[in-house]
């Protein structure tokens, strides 16, 4: 198993479970603990395919709705990127992960691109019988 | 997926943070903060 993406200079570590066993609530207890360690983390989330960060009425929302493929909001603490696109199914997780400023990452964590090619994982929250089954 | 990678509980972040860094930041971010450190 590769430590990392290929092309990807970062370790890329995916935390796989069952939905609801409690990645999210890992994750964000093992991130403070690498933050304190002074490591600037990035994170990559898997989730369903109609999801939206915007909403009906933002004039964001509004000038995508008008037909933008590509919506960038930028503020001085903060930018977010929407793209539109029609593929059928997942994109890979390299493709999520270049879109990282991975320059400025020590380490990628993944949550939910389970049959991604990287570390999975060192987290099932459903303990070591629930990881046998799901790998067994 | 098979993986030979340890598993983790809830309660624990510090063992996990601990397993990322052991395993896979040591030398990776040594050696990205010293070629840093060498930039002018």
């Amino acid at each position: 198993m590769p430590e990392t993406l290929p092309g990807i200079p970062v370790p890329v570590v995916g935390f796989a479970a069952y939905s609801g066993t409690g990645k999210t609530t890992l994750l964000t207890r093992v991130i403070p603990v690498l933050t304190e360690r002074r490591l600037r983390v990035g994170l990559v989330k898997h989730t369903h395919h109609k999801f939206d960060i915007d909403y009906p009425g933002k004039d964001s929302y509004r000038l995508r709705k008008a037909g933008a493929s590509q919506v960038l909001l930028g503020s001085s603490q903060r930018w977010a990127l929407m793209e539109e696109h029609e593929v059928k199914g997942d994109r890979p997780l390299e493709f999520h992960v270049r879109h990282l400023d991975l320059d400025n990452l020590d380490v990628v964590l993944v949550e939910g691109f389970k049959t991604a090619p990287i570390p999975q994982s060192p987290a099932v929250p459903g303990g070591p019988e629930h990881h046998r089954h799901r790998h067994g | 997926m098979e993986t030979d990678l340890p598993v983790f509980g809830l309660d624990e972040p510090r063992a996990v943070a601990d397993f990322i860094v052991d395993r896979f930041l040591d030398n990776i971010v040594l050696l990205k903060r010293t070629k840093l450190n060498k930039e002018p």
